[in-house]
């Protein structure tokens, strides 16, 4: 296995618009070159979290039975 | 189902990612075919691991055409694009015959096998050409095209929207189009890279929604480890057995830079790991429930050439599975035409490319085309409008109804399909009825959809329940379109429309062409040599009209009116052809 990751955050509101943008930390602030957030490390996972609410089905096992009557 | 499980191997520490892929692979029993990029021919240590795998597993050895630059085969073509796609026809034939030729003296044998985000056509008959051995060939990215490129900050020029989803044999002129016949087939079978969710790559970008649990990841559509969509995708995939004479395709081709430290995976490395892991052991799990077969590359190029013949209509029924919205839709793929039903959109066309005119289509620095491989559409809902929100609406089809003054558009009744038959004579889809309510009455209507083989679709409409039995509904089929590659609006001056008796070519000036008849309407669009009509076959017509958009506007439209009572129907025919 490889070593523990350091992750690498990608700003949630250029995520919120399907934008893959990494962002990195000024003066111990996260600050996105491509659009103006700013904030930090529990900001961005609570965005992180708020996007994955769009998915309601995220959780949830389908089974082709299901599919017959989607 | 059939599966082609693929592996690469990477650089550095990657490279316990991609022994880790090998190792999970070999341990459930899973055949493995492995494309090996250009510059791990020159590393002894790697493919003396491969050759290990190879000799010991079965592991099928292939070759693997990703990023160039800044590698071995600069020594070859100085120039540091990074995809063979993307050079001149002369140097494609240079990387590939140095790459032929490396693989030939390390291995020792022909390869059977090879691999491209994208393989346009110069390059798919450079490869046919000079390995004959090579029947097959990863070949293109579904639907990857302008949405990955804003999802990539605008930097990734990969092209390839208006392709087939499935396998398919590619066309010598146009790899992104299937073959009509032998004579037209470029010779080598191609797959799709990775299989991508049917209804979210329409909406949304195809590197979210795919056969890649990473993808997934990158999506953020897991909560940790617990991600049941990565599997419900491949069952959707299996669901469309019913639709294909009990075929369904899929692979998985996850690069090992995925698995660990991808700055587009926000997840720790276990739990990346672990979804590919559970990922590979549901393909097992299916293969020992007799739901299966693990697959080399090359087996299953065998295999399609033995069981779905040249030209073959193929059918997907995406249901969105994700969101959890209830949409649903409907594609169908042949050699004349790639069409989507929007079933939200009361069965509306929300996707329609034309094959019809045959034409070459490659991409490279020598081309006219450069980076945009993508085959041109005459529709597309998503990129040019589609149903009216803020100004006038867009490429599109629907229904008009009309009672009185009152007019409600079947775009805006989500529909269902209630049936889907493959006959004779086409693909027969009926539709779930739609109660359309007026003020001053309210009626029942019935839509059937007849897609030919002869690149036409036949819009059964009948009305079959009203509550004002003597009223006369007006009905106007009603084809909105234009024509482009990307969401920008292409030159349009030119385009000859017609109706019988009259015709005008487009200049900007939104004149209307009328006929109290039911001939054909057209539109001739000189860019893609190709006439899309609209004709009534079948009914009570009043009146047909072709429509010139303007600048702000940049759209055409074709109309074919009827007054239909209680009982009865209209039927017109939407069709292509070369011009």
């Amino acid at each position: 296995m490889a070593e523990k990751k350091v992750i690498i955050y990608r700003c949630p509101v250029c995520f919120a618009r399907e934008n893959d943008v990494v962002i990195n930390k000024y003066d111990g602030v996260y600050r996105c070159v491509k659009c103006s957030f700013f904030g930090s490390e529990e900001q961005i996972q609570k965005m992180y979290a708020d996007l994955r609410q769009k998915y309601t089905l995220r959780t949830t096992r389908i089974t082709m039975e299901d599919m017959e009557n989607m | 189902m059939i599966v082609n499980v693929i592996h690469r191997p990477a650089n550095g520490k990657l490279y316990e990612m991609f022994r880790l892929q090998q190792k999970f692979a070999h341990e459930l029993g899973l055949k493995v075919t492995l494309l090996i990029p250009y510059d791990f021919f020159f590393k002894p240590d790697v493919m003396a691991d491969i050759m290990a795998d190879h000799n010991t597993y079965g592991d099928e050895l292939g070759i693997w055409m990703g990023e160039l630059t800044g590698g071995k085969m600069q020594e070859t073509v100085p120039c540091k694009e990074p995809f063979l796609w993307l050079h001149t026809r002369e140097s494609k034939e240079k990387i590939l015959k140095t790459v032929l030729d490396k693989f030939r003296e390390v291995v020792g044998t022909e390869p059977v096998c090879f691999g491209g985000y994208h393989m346009d056509a110069v390059s798919l008959e450079l490869l046919h050409t000079m390995c004959p051995s090579i029947r097959i060939s990863i070949a293109g990215c579904f639907e990857e095209g302008v949405k990955v490129f804003h999802g990539c900050n605008n930097s990734w020029y990969l092209f390839n929207e208006g392709m087939p989803w499935h396998p398919w044999y590619p066309a010598k002129e146009n790899s992104l189009r299937p073959a009509s016949d032998e004579g037209e087939w470029c010779g080598i079978v191609a797959v799709p890279h990775l299989c991508r969710d049917m209804a979210l790559s329409y909406e949304g970008r195809n590197d979210f929604f795919a056969s890649h649990p990473a993808n997934v990841q990158r999506a953020m559509a897991n909560e940790g480890a617990i991600a049941p969509y990565t599997l419900n995708l491949l069952d959707i995939y299996r669901y469309q057995e019913r639709f294909n004479d009990g075929f369904s395709y899929t692979n998985v081709f996850v690069g090992p830079n995925w698995l660990s430290g991808s700055p587009n995976v926000q997840d720790s490395d276990e739990v990346t790991q672990g979804m590919y892991r559970e990922y590979l052991e549901y393909y097992a799990q299916l293969r020992d429930e007799g739901k299966l077969q693990s697959m080399y590359m090359s087996e299953f190029a065998d295999w399609y050439k033995a069981n779905v013949p040249i030209g073959k209509a193929h059918l997907y029924d995406a249901k969105e599975i994700l969101y959890g919205s209830g949409k649903d839709y409907f594609w169908y793929c042949d050699d004349k035409m790639r069409l989507l039903f929007d079933l939200f959109q009361g069965g509306s066309i929300g996707d329609l490319r034309p094959f019809v005119a045959k034409q070459p289509r490659c991409t490279g620095a020598d081309t006219p085309f450069k980076a945009i491989g993508t085959n041109p559409y005459l529709i597309h809902s998503q990129y040019r409008t589609g149903n009216a929100h803020h100004f006038e609406d867009g490429a599109r089809t629907t229904l008009q109804v009309k009672l009185g003054e009152e007019m409600l558009d079947l775009a805006n009744y989500p529909t269902r399909l209630s049936k889907v038959s493959r006959e004779e004579d086409g693909v027969y889809l009926e539709l779930t009825d739609i109660r359309l309510k007026f003020a001053a009455a309210t009626a029942t209507l019935k839509t059937t959809v007849i897609i030919r083989k002869d690149a036409s679709v036949e819009f059964v409409r009948a009305i079959t329940e009203s509550s004002a039995p003597d009223a006369s509904f007006e009905l106007t089929e009603y084809c909105k379109g234009c024509w482009g590659t990307t969401e920008y609006p292409e030159e349009m001056g030119g385009i000859k429309l017609a109706i019988p008796g009259e015709k005008i070519v487009y200049a900007y000036e939104g004149r209307i062409l009328t006929s109290q008849t039911s001939g054909a309407v057209t539109a001739t669009v000189p860019a893609l040599d190709t006439v899309l009509g609209l004709t009534g076959i079948k009914g009570n017509f009043s009146s047909c009209e072709a429509e010139e958009g303007y600048i702000f506007n940049p759209y055409y439209t074709l109309r074919q009116s009827a007054q239909v009572k209680n009982g009865e129907e209209m039927r017109t025919v939407l069709w292509l052809r070369k011009k």
